[in-house]
């Protein structure tokens, strides 16, 4: 071969390493959709003093947690709840079954309320006690008339927010997921009546003792 | 031999035909998303309107090719144009995938005979058999490469259907041609070389590599990032114009046809490679690797073709033994690159479905609000499964509040980078496959003879 013919096959050879080289150093090997994070890793999670934030929070928190427990993905978690085939598919590949599922999903929202209270992510009550009311459809000078220390005394928000899960029916949840109202329905009812609860026992706790059934 | 009747408009008339038939391998791949949206076919399926004139014109190549060393290159010529035209127009009018099909296969025996036929008229025309191989040669490789940018910008400007209507009366300018020199082509009756294997076989494989560069980049601009076909076709300008300028570019250097044909399975292996580590979804990182990619196709596909055909008699058959080599490979290319990324697209779905539920999950738009996008998000993928989404209407549909608008607006701009992630990612492997398919074509070009430098 001529040594025109090597000098053609090298330039062909540079040229072709030379534009290969410069487009891995732009991320040509990286540029592919985003992997999914360890759910078993705490996340940064940034809660606003609201209850829709703080219920996102917890949601997410404990699907993490859940994820984490059964070896798969957040995302892979959430994008097989809503339909009962996938759900029943993810739990074969996580080795239980349907009401495995629901418990590791129960322990991974309490276990999410543990995370966000360690990282003192959540919000007091009584900062929770405007979006609580309007929630609820009570007026706002009547939030007001309740004084902060109080409302943080009788419903500390890691207690409620235990007691709601302990309230929330997860196979049920599940079953009404592809209903947005009946889901709403059903994590406000558990709230508000993890609320009530933490208020009686606290209430209890401070009467003397001979009035202690008073409240039934 | 010469022609008396003007031979400059015969030249340019028979090169036409010559670059209309072997446009016509490629010249519907801009086309295909529309085809597949008409005739609601499958990406698999409608690879056959591609697959079926290639199969066809390489099996037909040959034979159509002993007919024109008997004498009969004009008559050829002339039915072969008037059945490529007559089958050009069925296409247009086909109503159905598989009329469409039936009509590219009678398109691909019409388009044999004008191929085969047209190198002999062309070496009759010209002042040497050298110089009218070239022109045979250039031809094709113009058409080859200019195809699929035409058919891109007649489908956007007016529908794919016009792409076919407009070949009918284009290629029967050359029929006048092909009647007058009936009586003029050489017949020959001695016995016929052997086929250049090497250059046939180097021809294949880059014709293989080759139509991942066309097919696959541009299925990647139309399908992958959703651009449109009219800008996917200036995208794609690049390749042929690189092609166009490495031909003379490749007569100065002098460097031999073992090394063009070398060097030029290079440049398509290291385009090819590039293509599929894209940085980016932007078109114009793809345009660097197309460059390459068109500078090999310049210097490989015209040294091979003249290397099959040099010094080898009828030159008829051994031109049909090229014209089945390329548009041979080109069906293997289709075959073993269509599986690896119809799987790859399909394999795609479910990290491209995390990474936007990711995105949506971490954005800073209320619960609600994600709640309300992801209902309309998941419909939107399981309406177009098979397909890359278009997400924006999922925004629509949900309605957010307008002090909400920015974050959405952010929140889209991240989904569909993630889809363009996704898509870019699927190609990657058939982009690769493709490169090696190139460099593979460098063994047999190892074994060429090297006669001579090029004029």
């Amino acid at each position: 071969m001529s040594a025109r013919g090597l000098t053609l096959i090298a330039a062909a050879l540079i040229l072709s390493a030379a534009l290969l080289a410069f487009q891995l150093v732009s991320g040509g090997a990286d540029f592919v959709p985003a992997r999914s994070a360890d759910p078993c890793e705490d996340r940064d999670r940034a809660v606003k003093a609201d209850l829709e934030s703080v219920g996102e929070a917890v949601v997410l928190t404990g699907i993490d947690a859940a994820a984490c427990e059964l070896g798969v993905t957040r995302e892979r978690l959430l994008l097989a709840l809503p339909y009962p085939e996938e759900r029943a598919a993810l739990a074969r590949e996580a080795g239980t079954d349907e009401a495995g599922l629901a418990r590791a999903i129960h322990d991974g929202l309490r276990t999410g309320v543990d995370r966000l209270e360690d990282n003192d992510q959540l919000p007091t009550a009584s900062a929770l006690l405007p979006s609580i009311g309007d929630q609820l459809g009570i007026p706002q000078n009547l939030v007001d008339l309740v004084p902060d220390g109080v409302v943080d005394e009788l419903v500390p928000t890691a207690d409620v927010l235990r007691w709601a899960v302990d309230q929330i029916d997860v196979t049920a949840v599940l079953a009404d997921l592809d209903d947005p109202d009946a889901l709403e329905a059903t994590l406000r009812d558990a709230l508000v009546q993890g609320a009530v609860d933490e208020v009686r026992e606290r209430i209890e706790e401070g009467l003397p003792g001979p009035l202690q059934g008073l409240l039934g | 031999m010469s022609t008396s009747a003007r031979p400059p408009a015969a030249v340019a008339l028979l090169s036409l035909a010559v670059g209309i038939v072997l446009a016509d391998s490629a010249i519907v791949t801009l086309a295909l998303p529309s085809i597949l949206r008409e005739f609601d076919a499958e990406v698999s399926q409608v690879a056959w309107v591609l697959t079926g004139f290639n199969l066809v014109l390489a099996v037909t190549a040959v034979p159509a090719a002993r007919l024109c060393t008997r004498g009969a290159a004009g008559w050829a010529g002339a039915t072969g144009l008037v059945a490529f035209a007559a089958a050009s127009a069925g296409c247009a009018l086909a109503g159905s995938l598989e009329v469409l099909i039936g009509a590219r296969v009678a398109q691909a025996i019409g388009g044999a005979l004008v191929i085969a036929s047209c190198l002999e008229m062309l070496v009759a025309v010209s002042e040497d058999e050298r110089q009218g191989v070239a022109r045979w040669a250039a031809a094709g490789v113009a058409g080859a490469a200019i195809g699929p940018v035409v058919g891109g910008l007649m489908t956007e400007a007016i529908s794919w259907q016009s792409i076919f209507f407009v070949q009918v009366p284009l290629v029967l300018l050359a029929l006048p041609v092909a009647l007058a020199l009936r009586t003029r082509v050489e017949r020959h009756d001695g016995p016929a070389d052997r086929p250049d294997i090497p250059a046939n076989l180097a021809l294949a494989l880059v014709s293989a590599a080759l139509t991942a560069a066309l097919f696959l980049l541009v299925l990647l601009l139309v399908e992958g990032w959703r651009r449109s076909p009219a800008l996917a076709a200036i995208t794609v300008t690049a390749m042929p114009v690189a092609a166009v300028v490495a031909g003379p570019l490749a007569g100065r250097l002098r460097a031999g046809t073992r090394a063009e044909a070398i060097a030029g399975s290079i440049l398509i292996g290291g385009g090819l490679a590039c293509l599929g580590l894209l940085p980016d979804a932007n078109p114009a990182w793809t345009v660097p690797a197309q460059i390459l990619i068109g500078f090999g196709l310049g210097l490989t596909v015209d040294a091979l073709t003249q290397s099959a055909l040099r010094d080898r008699v009828p030159r008829a058959i051994h031109g049909g033994w090229t014209i089945a080599a390329r548009h041979g490979g080109i069906v293997v290319g289709l075959l073993i690159l269509t599986p690896i990324f119809t799987a790859d697209l399909r394999d795609a779905r479910v990290p491209a479905q995390e990474a936007i539920a990711a995105q949506v999950i971490d954005s800073d738009l209320p619960a609600t609000s994600k709640l309300k996008l992801a209902e309309g998000l998941g419909e939107q993928l399981d309406a177009e499964e098979g397909q890359v989404p278009d997400l924006s209407s999922a925004f629509e549909t949900a309605q957010l509040p307008a002090s909400q608008s920015a974050q959405a607006a952010a929140l889209e701009v991240r989904l569909d980078d993630q889809l363009e992630r996704a898509a870019t990612r699927a190609f990657r492997d058939a982009f690769l496959a493709a490169a090696l398919l190139a460099l593979l074509a460098i063994v047999p070009a190892l074994f060429l003879r090297e006669r001579g430098m090029r004029a």
